[in-house]
């Protein structure tokens, strides 16, 4: 009986991967963070991002292959403000790793670094998916962004000190470029302050901060819960008096309830790549913003 | 215990396992001998399993449409003594037991809220038995039957067939349809509709 167990040991042992890799390895949760990760530790490190634009960053499943990737990951780069809690915290505890359990310098919550908008009143299941800490959805606006790289920057040089250095340049250049960027899309998007849009989730919040942006309504009747007729319906009629320019959907989500409500208003529908390759020409950060800015434009205000 | 697994491309993944357990027994009670009959088995009892699971989802995003594959199957090795006792009687006998179960399931989300599902189940049994001494017994097959160890030559298999509708992520109403033939002359048609509900708080899902 005792053989059995020790052969079986072996078995798991000459499965796992052997000792440490020389680069640094990063766990990014979504693709913003993955891009971002990519451009403040450029060779230094390798990037795995464990979704992509395609996918619900709520709706994820604990697979084997996210597990096994937490497992060599030097840092977790996600989110946080609960985006992941339905599987993120299962993908850290399989993935036996103390190096980036919530808590240590492995572990980074973009959300932690950004003032979150929508604090909700209350708590209740009847008000849909909402997220106690606020409304993580925070991508979208740059200057946060911005935020959460220089604490990136930091963490990086914090967990690598060898490379330290090179994250300091590194984050120094981005800062640099990433200003010179937002001045230019502050003056591009001039005219589209005060826009009326309708989104399909109300994960626009930020872009709309920042470029004052005016929600007439989300499609989703609760956060978190698929369109409905009457609720569609009742957008219908609401937009009958306070008509919108373009109605917003990402990548991800189901574009016929978009198209009911462009059949039956004319107003344009729009997909916008919500994150880092959401399209072919949001390869990055820049292109994100480059071409989500330019789609809206094309629309105009 | 070994478990493997991983991604085939952005819209599939599985997930495969290996275990096997192995106990010596000691006078481990047969469940199915007569009430005033004592059985019991004493010797080596192996087990093994193997699960394997497949998921699949466009783009690696479920929520319109999804497919989950599953499948297990459990072997069990047994080899040893039973003891048989029923009043002044009693008996020796050598036991052989092989069983195995298995089933296999399918369960597509067609469109956001539906699912459907098939499956099906199956149980075999080998269990060969040796009178090794006796007194008392009328006959070898007398003590054979009544140590409850003996396989009944028949398998018994499920196939079941399920529709069901999620409003929401905490509540599902189901309807399920099984022919059922656990029993050897007899097979049975079950119907059955159910409301399963959650309350409160749930972590995270295991894959």
């Amino acid at each position: 009986m005792s053989e059995r167990i020790i052969f079986w040991l072996w078995c798991v042992l000459l499965l796992c991967p052997l000792g440490a890799n020389a680069s640094l390895r990063i766990f990014a949760c979504e693709p913003e963070w993955g891009a971002l990760a990519q451009e403040l530790s450029g060779e230094a490190a390798v990037v795995y991002t464990a979704t992509t634009a395609h996918q619900d960053a709520h709706h994820i499943q604990a697979r084997p292959s996210l597990i096994a990737q937490a497992r060599r990951a030097d840092l977790v780069v996600c989110t946080g403000a609960g985006l992941e809690s339905g599987w993120l915290p299962l993908v850290l505890r399989r993935a036996g790793n103390s190096r980036i359990q919530v808590g240590t310098k492995g572990f980074l919550a973009a959300t932690n670094f950004v003032p979150l908008l929508e604090r909700p009143r209350r708590l209740d299941r009847a008000d849909g998916d909402v997220h106690a800490a606020g409304n993580p959805h925070i991508q979208m606006d740059p200057r946060n962004i911005l935020r959460v790289a220089e604490a990136l920057g930091q963490r990086l040089a914090e967990i690598d000190p060898q490379h330290g250095a090179g994250y300091h340049q590194r984050l120094e250049a981005f800062s640099q470029r990433w200003q010179a960027a937002m001045q230019r899309w502050q003056q591009q998007a001039a005219p589209l302050r005060g826009m009326p849009i309708v989104v399909y989730h109300r994960g626009w919040t930020y872009m709309n901060h920042w470029l004052g942006l005016r929600q007439l309504a989300e499609l989703e009747p609760l956060p978190g819960v698929l369109p409905t007729s009457s609720h569609l319906a009742a957008i219908l009629e609401g937009l009958k008096s306070q008509p919108a320019r373009v109605i917003i959907r990402a990548p991800y989500q189901d574009p016929r309830p978009v198209q009911w409500l462009h059949e039956h208003t004319g107003i344009p529908a729009l997909e916008l790549p919500f994150t880092v390759g959401g399209n072919e020409h949001a390869t990055d950060l820049f292109g994100l913003f480059d071409n989500t800015l330019q789609l809206l434009l094309e629309i105009g205000p | 215990m070994l478990k493997l697994g991983g991604d085939i491309g952005d819209s599939s993944a599985w997930q495969g396992g290996l275990s096997a357990l192995s106990a010596e027994v000691h006078d481990r009670a047969s469940a199915t001998s007569p009430p005033d009959t004592v059985a019991a088995f004493s010797g080596d009892s192996d087990l093994y399993v193997a699960d394997f699971v497949y998921k699949w989802a466009p783009a690696g995003n479920p929520d319109q449409r999804n497919l989950k594959l599953q499948t297990e199957f459990f072997y069990r090795r047994e080899q040893g003594d039973v003891a048989l006792r029923e009043g002044g009687s009693a008996a020796l006998l050598g036991y052989k037991g092989r069983q195995s179960g298995w089933y296999a399931q399918a369960v597509y989300q067609f469109v956001a809220h539906w699912r459907a599902g098939l499956r099906y189940d199956r149980l075999t049994a080998d269990n060969r038995l040796q009178v090794l001494e006796t007194s008392g017994f009328s006959s070898s097959a007398d003590a054979i039957a009544k140590s409850g160890f003996a396989d009944r030559g028949h398998d018994p298999q499920r196939w079941s067939f399920m529709l069901d509708w999620s409003p929401s992520e905490f509540s599902r109403i189901r309807a399920q349809y099984n022919r059922d033939e656990s029993r050897a002359n007899a097979s049975d048609d079950q119907w059955t509709l159910q409301y399963i509900m959650t309350l409160g708080s749930h972590g995270a899902h295991l894959f």
